[in-house]
């Protein structure tokens, strides 16, 4: 496949003033100020292929909204080169912005007050859709997503969720290449999140359209993408696959094992002891071992008489909180 | 055309609060109608000033008043453009397929501004009617280009202000000075005032060319050729054109520092 | 919150934004010269007894000085109230709401006049004569400008507290706070100064409250009136405020019936 973005050492600066604290600095500041350069992206270099769903994770203030404004067109970068579909972004942007769809999951880009059909029209005219074209897409896009029903509310009565999928669609009417997805579950209830996710599932595979996506639910990415680009201070500190790092971090397992009477201490090699609590214990495997039901049950019924056990997986959650304290974020 | 499809959007978006637009077209009819008080009183006191009445004033309160809430209801996304900064609005702009300044003209309208619109085409049909002119076909276009002058001046005002919007929140207060001085100093004569100010309000902001130089022509008199007064909201319009180049400047540096 | 806490918060908010304050003085002064300019025109066709040019100067340059503690409009965490339809919890909480408002208003003007007043006052000092302030005609004179500049922020505090009230009550805060606006500050001599009015309107604008506001203390600093005359308008001022606090009040009561009612 070839690849559709490519960015490569983008650099991004900024200057921010400083604001002083308490009445007198406030005052000073009338007069005086102090500026500083944030370096949002430092070298920021990586590429993505054509058809791929690609999960774009970081702490906030990593620099995620800076990389999709610099992908999207709207921010010039300090230095450094980005090819998308054949365009620079903030060249040529009434040709590129054709080829591209945009949802930000905090902001709306269908009108308040007016029915939702009505914004509909107004973007098949903004981005110059053929009537057929436009028929075809909003048919499809509401068999998907059951979207006839509210055509003809206006957005300030939808539920969250509706918004959601309104916004979905409005940004795909024209078909774009590539979508970018910022937040796009940020708030939705759980019957709605996985409609969402299965909506976007289902583009991707009928209309090959590459999505990068943003998102602090990390069973987003679990369901979606198996790209992962995560991003630290302004720099990619992982770019690859997501589930081989899950296996990574899913090598380790938490026991917890019943016992049948109280001991006093609890020691068996390869593991770590979390929590020791009467007849309950439980336990962790060191990095070094890899887990084995069999060979565990064989070595713990060696010292101790055991009632009963289970095993847990990390969640997907906790690989991340794991991933940011190793790169200290 | 996009265009009238924006404007029907405005209208029907309004539409879901006529009670509220409705008000505040009142209101703002009620704005207009205190001002032209403040002008008839004090011409009540005084009589004349320079070489106008009241009737003269009475034209140009009509003139002013119509241009400016033309633009402010049709400009509207020139005139909050701040909004549309801190809103996060102009990002979505830079992701249409359509010119940036086509979408700020289809991003915002005003329509309770039109009470005020009102009060102004009322008050300048009254004003011509009073006013003892000997119309000509040259003297009726003046009139008409006094119109599209002021429409141009006061956009192009509003267009600088966005430019400076992208800058700085705080400091906007500042173009006050240029959209509404030029309104509130446009009632009168621009050449009463003290020297510095007509001929800011003459050479770097162009209202004198929708005020007394046009009106010269229509009333008579003045000591330069005729055609200077005539043609004078034509130079007036040249305004645009640096406003206009500092905004797209302004679009530039925004795309390298974002807010 | 106390009342100094609201005061200070106001004040902490003003300090908030350099620009906003310099460039608020940039245009109040810019604004004072042309009015000046406009009005010296007006003058040089006839001029008047009681209001010479340095009188006329005077009184534009304290009105731009103090133009924050007079502007009338509908705080914007109020509108947002109103537009919002948070109004009426702020009825169910066990405090005064109108106490709680006037202080607030009273708060930002005092802090955001404080602010902007001096570098005014001093430019005006500066000026020569035709365009410049005066000193006040007397001490006394300074004393009782000072005593009716307090009756007059507060009396415009609780004009703008009727604001609120019709705001609420039309649900539509802009277009009442616009209306209130206008008509007060032609009423109140702040967009033309009383003097330049003629006689007539002058007499009825004396039985109205506005022009207790800011026209008072301004024409005692510039002497038009002498200490008796002073001391009995600044008394009329005072039973205006009171009536105007009792009216508020009402007002406000009798929209917090209608709040609960629909509540149910």
């Amino acid at each position: 496949m070839p690849s559709i973005i490519e960015f490569q050492s983008i650099c991004k600066n900024f200057k921010i003033s400083l604001k002083n604290k308490g009445v007198w600095g406030s005052f000073l500041g009338l007069f005086k100020r102090k500026y500083k350069t944030i370096e949002a992206l430092q070298n920021v270099s990586f590429s993505i292929e054509e058809g791929d769903i690609v999960g774009y994770i970081g702490p906030n203030g990593a620099g995620k909204s800076t990389t999709i404004k610099i992908m999207c067109g709207i921010l010039t970068p300090t230095s450094g080169t980005c090819q998308i579909a054949g365009f620079v972004p903030w060249k040529d942007r009434k040709k590129y912005v054709q080829h591209i769809g945009v949802v930000f999951g905090q902001r709306s880009q269908l009108w308040w007050d007016v029915p939702v059909i009505e914004s509909f029209e107004l973007l098949k005219d903004i981005y110059k859709i053929e009537e057929s074209a436009y028929k075809e897409t909003l048919q499809l896009l509401d068999k998907t997503l059951n979207l006839s029903p509210l055509f003809h509310v206006p957005l300030r009565q939808l539920s969250l969720g509706q918004k959601m999928k309104c916004e979905l669609a409005g940004a795909l009417l024209h078909k774009p290449k590539i979508l970018f997805l910022d937040e796009p579950t940020i708030g939705l209830d759980a019957v709605t999140k996985l409609a969402v996710r299965d909506f976007i599932k289902y583009i991707n595979k009928e209309w090959k359209t590459t999505i990068i996506l943003t998102t602090h639910d990390m069973n987003d990415i679990d369901a979606l993408t198996n790209k992962i680009i995560l991003i630290g201070k302004g720099k990619v500190l992982y770019n690859g696959s997501f589930s081989v790092l899950k296996n990574k971090y899913a090598r380790t397992k938490t026991i917890t094992v019943e016992f049948a009477k109280e001991y006093k201490t609890i020691q068996i090699e390869g593991y770590r002891v979390l929590e020791h609590n009467k007849n309950v214990a439980t336990l962790q495997n060191e990095p070094t071992t890899e887990f084995h039901t069999q060979h565990f049950i064989e070595e713990v019924c060696k010292k101790y008489e055991i009632v009963d056990f289970s095993v847990s997986s990390i969640s997907v959650d906790e690989i991340l909180a794991q991933l940011y304290k190793e790169y200290e974020l | 055309m996009l265009y009238q499809k924006y404007v029907k959007m405005h209208i029907k978006s309004s539409m879901q609060y006529r009670l509220n637009t409705v008000f505040l077209s009142f209101s703002q009819a009620v704005v207009a109608v205190s001002e032209l008080l403040a002008v008839y009183v004090l011409f009540q006191t005084f009589t004349t000033v320079g070489t106008w009445t009241f009737y003269d004033s009475l034209l140009m309160f009509g003139v002013v008043t119509t241009v400016f809430s033309f633009c402010e209801c049709f400009f509207r996304g020139y005139d909050s453009f701040a909004e549309i900064v801190q809103s996060g609005e102009l990002d979505r702009l830079f992701i249409r397929p359509v010119n940036i300044h086509y979408q700020i003209l289809g991003a915002k309208m005003e329509f309770s501004k039109l009470g005020k619109f009102f009060v102004g085409v009322v008050v300048s049909i009254i004003a011509v009617c009073k006013l003892s002119i000997t119309w000509s076909i040259w003297k009726v276009l003046v009139l008409l280009g006094m119109f599209v002058c002021g429409v141009v001046v006061i956009l192009s005002l509003m267009i600088l202000g966005a430019g400076m919007s992208i800058y700085t929140i705080e400091n906007l207060e500042f173009i006050n000075i240029f959209t509404a001085g030029s309104k509130d100093l446009a009632y009168y004569p621009i050449n009463i005032y003290q020297k510095w100010l007509s001929r800011l309000f003459t050479y770097v902001i162009p209202v004198a060319c929708f005020n007394y130089l046009p009106l010269t022509y229509l009333v008579g008199g003045g000591t330069l050729l005729p055609w200077v007064y005539a043609l004078s909201p034509c130079f007036g319009m040249l305004i645009m054109i640096p406003c206009v180049l500092f905004f797209n400047f302004s679009l530039k540096k925004y795309q390298g520092t974002g807010t | 919150m106390s009342y100094v806490g609201i005061f200070k918060m106001h004040l902490k908010g003003e300090l908030q934004y350099r620009g906003k304050a310099i460039s608020g003085i940039v245009t109040q002064v810019f604004w004072g010269f042309m009015r000046i300019s406009l009005f010296t025109a007006f003058l040089a066709t006839s001029s008047m007894q009681d209001f010479s040019l340095y009188q006329m100067s005077s009184y534009i340059w304290l009105g731009q000085a103090f133009l924050a503690a007079f502007y009338i409009t509908v705080p914007p965490e109020v509108n947002k109230d109103i537009v919002r339809g948070d109004i009426c919890y702020k009825f169910i909480r066990p405090m005064d709401i109108y106490n709680q408002w006037y202080a607030s208003v009273l708060g930002s003007k005092i802090a955001s006049t404080l602010l902007r007043f001096s570098p005014i006052i001093i430019l005006g000092f500066c000026l020569p004569n035709s365009m410049g302030l005066m000193l006040p005609v007397s001490f006394e004179a300074f004393l009782l400008f000072c005593v009716s500049m307090c009756i007059g922020v507060c009396l415009c505090s609780a004009v703008i507290l009727i604001a609120i009230y019709l705001s609420i009550k039309t649900l539509m805060p802009k277009g009442a706070s616009a209306i209130v606006m206008s008509v007060t500050s032609l009423l109140s001599g702040a967009l033309i100064p009383l003097p330049l009015m003629p006689a007539s309107v002058q007499t009825v604008l004396n039985f109205l409250p506005f022009r207790y506001m800011s026209d008072l203390p301004y024409r005692i600093y510039i002497g038009n009136f002498t200490i008796a005359e002073s001391c009995m308008q600044i008394g009329i001022a005072f039973v205006w405020l009171v009536a105007l606090i009792v009216i508020g009040k009402l007002l406000m009561k009798s929209s917090l019936k209608k709040v609960v009612v629909q509540g149910g």
